[in-house]
């Protein structure tokens, strides 16, 4: 019995990141793809977004200039694909406050916002500070915080202090502090519904950027390899690839990085026309397939 | 590599590059205008403190009286640039609409209660102002509203500031 079907929707990418942003070390090692993503989980209850992806209007000539992303499709164009509308999604769970994940806030404008109190109570803690640590407020956006205000005055703002179970049926919420941002969660879907799982996927946020992280490119010895960029401590972000990994019962397979440009490779996928990935994690009970397997 | 979506939409630079003046002004208002944003940020952060209902919020938060002290030598360092080109004045006049629009949320922050119900005018003001430093970062290169170096987007390229 499977709760939930699970996608995850390419809305951008980067066609050449260099690897040492994304595994810890790995210094002239060339680049890959990095797609930019977020991770639709619909049930017979609930249509739910973790993270949503960032507004073009706002960013786009800066990371097309910067940073060169490309192919930026807006939500209700990406969500087409697996017949479902921006106004359909009721809560969006936050993994981070980065542009990327947290900046299309204003985009989903029926949704219930889930995000760490840790992870805002820092982030304002750190505007409070010296210019001098403004490197601590990098790639986070004022003007989602301005957002913010607005959907906490309305009710749409939710904050949740720590670790939660069943914030919708068979989704917990782990907080995994002072790693990539001060508050980072991951997602961990128990999609048979029991608290002892066999059928686990935890949906990483920035915690996981590639397989590598998981093993540290030595599948047959694995070891943990943290990402290459946070404002936490490695330790930190070292203990965390354990918790999660043992979220997924120990399956690396059932971990799934966003950012990760081999999903396809995993998981039953197809190329919108516009050219993003479309990959399905899993399927619900008696639900429709739309990468036509 | 061009976004093909929006490269043209937000160009800002005119073809022929950009005249002394105007990379005078740039130089000159860098330090300002990183100063309003980050003033912006910490006035977002104490109404986010309100609508959330936190205790700490309200008038007496330590961050007002940081805010308020780096907007007086902002508000004055603005005032203090001499634009001598069309695209450098276009640029002022943004920016000091959005130093205006910061005064007047502050102010509204130094008396109104903590709470949701009286943050819906200075959130106004603080977007007003917000919305004119997003106008001025388009105006001319090397004002960047995010600063992207710490994201996952952050090292394919090296920051494309101005060499000035």
């Amino acid at each position: 019995m499977a709760t939930y079907s699970i996608w995850v929707l390419e809305y951008a990418y980067i066609p050449e990141m260099p690897l040492s942003a994304l595994v810890h070390g790995e210094h002239n090692k060339g680049t890959c793809k990095l797609p930019y993503g977020y991770t639709l989980l619909k049930s017979a209850q609930h249509t739910i977004l973790i993270d949503c992806g960032h507004d073009n209007a706002a960013y786009g000539k800066v990371l097309a200039d910067n940073s060169g992303v490309v192919n930026w499709q807006p939500p209700h164009v990406v969500m087409a694909e697996i017949g479902v509308k921006p106004e359909e999604i009721t809560d969006v769970i936050i993994t981070h406050a980065h542009f990327d994940h947290m900046g299309g806030l204003a985009l989903f404008p029926n949704a219930k916002f889930y995000i760490q109190e840790r992870e805002l109570s820092r982030w304002i803690w750190a505007m409070s500070l010296d210019r001098r640590f403004r490197w601590l407020m990098k790639a986070a956006d004022p003007g989602d915080i301005i957002r913010c205000v607005e959907l906490a005055r309305d009710g749409r703002l939710v904050s949740i202090g720590g670790d939660m179970e069943d914030v919708f049926p068979g989704i917990d919420l782990r907080l995994a502090s002072d790693t990539h941002t001060a508050g980072s969660q991951y997602v961990v879907i128990r999609n048979d519904g029991q608290r002892e799982s066999k059928d686990s996927w935890v949906i990483t946020g920035d915690l996981v950027y590639r397989t590598e992280n998981l093993h540290g490119g030595a599948p047959d010895d694995p070891f943990y390899r943290p990402v290459g960029m946070g404002v936490g401590s490695q330790t930190n972000m070292v203990l965390a690839l354990h918790d999660i990994v043992q979220a997924a019962g120990g399956d690396l397979n059932r971990v799934i990085p966003p950012h990760e440009a081999r999903l396809p490779e995993r998981f039953p996928s197809r190329l919108s026309d516009k050219g993003l990935q479309i990959i399905e994690i899993a399927l619900a009970d008696g639900a429709e397939s739309y990468v036509g397997r | 590599m061009t976004n093909r979506f929006e490269s043209e939409m937000f160009r800002c630079e005119p073809p022929g590059g950009l005249d002394d003046a105007t990379l005078a002004y740039i130089e000159a208002a860098e330090s300002g205008f990183e100063d309003l944003r980050q003033i912006a940020a910490q006035l977002a952060g104490l109404l986010l403190l309100a609508a959330s209902g936190a205790r700490s919020a309200g008038p007496h938060h330590p961050m007002l009286a940081v805010a308020a002290d780096l907007f007086d030598s902002a508000r004055d360092a603005t005032l203090r640039l001499t634009p001598r080109s069309p695209l450098a004045r276009h640029h002022h006049w943004h920016l000091k609409a959005a130093a205006e629009k910061l005064a007047e949320t502050l102010a509204l922050l130094r008396i109104a209660p903590a709470d949701s119900e009286s943050i819906t005018a200075p959130t106004q003001r603080l977007t007003s102002a917000w919305q004119e430093l997003g106008h001025a970062s388009r105006a001319l290169p090397g004002f960047d509203l995010v600063d992207f170096s710490q994201s996952c987007c952050a090292e394919h390229r090296p920051s494309a500031r101005l060499a000035l």
